[in-house]
C-alpha cells in the first residue's frame, strides 16, 4: 500500500546486490533559480533526456544510470528527464531497475513542485512494465500520457 | 590499423568522460569522422542507451550521407545481438533499430530479417527487443521540437536521409502505427 505522503514512499531497487555499472555517472544534483534548472556543480544542464532519481533526502540527482544515481539505495522517485533551457519538458518512470508503478509515478510532479520547479507544461509519461520470471521488463506501455497543468 | 582503433576508443571514452563540458559534440565531428561509424557503434554498443543515441542525433555529419549498405554494415558490426531482457530497458546495442525507426522513420526491422547472412537467433532477440520498445519507436511532438538543428539535428535533413534511404525501393518507410508495428513483429516472430 503506498504512503499518501510522496516523501515517505519509497521504490525499492529491484537489483540492489548487482555491482554498480562501470558506464554510471553523477552529472550532479539539480535546484532551481530563477525558475530554472541549474547544476549545483556549475556544469551545464545537458539539453537531452537524462536519468534521474529523487533521493530519499530529497535530492533530485541527474546522470546516468539509476543504481549510480542512487547509490543503489531505495528512492523516492526515478526515471528519465528531458530539459531544453534549463526547463523540465518531460518526466517519465522509465528505470528497469526500479521499475517505478504508475501509482509511484503519479507522485512524481507533487516531490517536483515540493523542489521548487515549475512543471506546467512538462509532458507527463508513466510506463506500464511486463516482466518476466528474472523480474526483467519484456514490455512496457505507455500509461498515462498527458501535460501537466 | 590496431593503433587507429585504439585512437578511437581513447576517443570515445573521453567524450563520454567530459559529456557535460563537451555539450556540443560537433566540434569533435572531424576528429570522429576518421572512423568507421560501424566500429564506433560496436565500440558503444556497451555504454549507456540515451548517451549513444544522443551522440548520433548530434552528429549528422557521421550517417548523413550513408547508403543502405552502410547501414546494413552497422547492423552487422552490431551482432550478435544482446540479449532482449535486462535489468535496464533500452541498450545501445539496438541504438540502429530506436535512430532507423523512430527518426529516419524507416522499416530498420524489416531490412534487418531481409540479411540473409544474419542468424534466425539474432533475428529473434531484435524483434523481442523491438516489442518491448515498441511504444518507443515513435516521435512525438517533444522529439520534433528538439529536432531543431542547434543541439539535435534538424528535422528537415532526417527526412532528407529518409528519402534519399528509401530511393532505390530497397528500404522501406515505416508506415506503421504503433498496434500495426507490433502486429507486424508478432507476425515476423511467429515466422521465425
Amino acid at each position: 500500500m503506498a504512503s499518501s505522503n510522496p516523501h515517505n514512499a519509497f521504490i525499492s531497487n529491484k537489483f540492489p546486490d548487482e555491482i554498480l555499472d562501470p558506464f554510471g555517472k553523477k552529472f550532479g544534483e539539480v535546484q532551481v533559480k530563477g525558475g530554472k534548472a541549474f547544476l549545483t556543480n556549475e556544469n551545464q544542464i545537458p539539453r537531452d533526456q537524462v536519468d534521474f532519481v529523487i533521493t530519499q533526502d530529497n535530492c533530485l540527482v541527474i546522470g546516468r544510470k539509476h543504481t549510480t544515481l542512487s547509490d543503489r539505495g531505495d528512492v523516492l522517485a526515478a526515471g528519465r528527464l528531458t530539459f531544453k533551457n534549463g526547463i523540465i519538458r518531460r518526466i517519465t518512470n522509465e528505470s528497469g531497475h526500479f521499475r517505478p508503478t504508475v501509482e509511484e509515478g503519479r507522485r512524481y510532479p507533487e516531490l517536483f513542485q515540493s523542489l521548487g520547479f515549475d512543471l506546467t507544461g512538462a509532458k507527463f509519461e508513466l510506463y506500464e512494465f511486463t516482466l518476466n520470471s528474472n523480474g526483467e521488463v519484456v514490455n512496457k506501455s505507455l500509461a498515462v500520457d498527458e501535460y501537466l497543468l | 590499423m590496431i593503433d587507429k582503433q585504439q585512437d578511437m576508443k581513447r576517443s570515445l571514452d573521453y567524450l563520454y568522460k567530459n559529456e557535460l563540458e563537451l555539450v556540443r559534440l560537433n566540434q569533435f565531428v572531424h576528429e570522429l569522422r576518421k572512423y568507421d561509424l560501424a566500429e564506433i557503434l560496436a565500440y558503444l554498443a556497451d555504454f549507456p542507451f540515451q548517451y549513444v543515441l544522443n551522440f548520433l542525433l548530434s552528429n549528422p555529419l557521421l550517417w548523413v550521407n550513408m547508403k543502405p549498405a552502410d547501414w546494413v554494415k552497422i547492423m552487422s558490426a552490431l551482432n550478435p545481438r544482446p540479449k532482449p531482457f535486462k535489468p535496464y530497458i533500452e541498450d545501445a546495442g539496438y541504438v540502429d533499430i530506436h535512430f532507423l525507426c523512430k527518426y529516419v522513420r524507416i522499416n530498420a526491422i524489416k531490412l534487418y530479417l531481409q540479411q540473409e547472412k544474419f542468424t534466425n537467433n539474432d533475428k529473434k532477440k531484435l524483434l523481442l527487443y523491438s516489442n518491448k520498445v515498441v511504444s518507443s519507436l515513435f516521435m512525438d511532438e517533444l522529439d520534433t521540437e528538439l529536432l531543431d538543428g542547434k543541439y539535435f539535428v534538424h528535422i528537415g535533413k532526417l527526412e532528407n536521409v529518409r528519402i534519399n534511404l528509401t530511393s532505390t525501393g530497397e528500404i522501406k518507410e515505416l508506415n506503421y502505427t504503433q498496434s500495426e508495428l507490433t502486429k507486424y513483429i508478432e507476425k515476423e516472430l511467429k515466422v521465425l
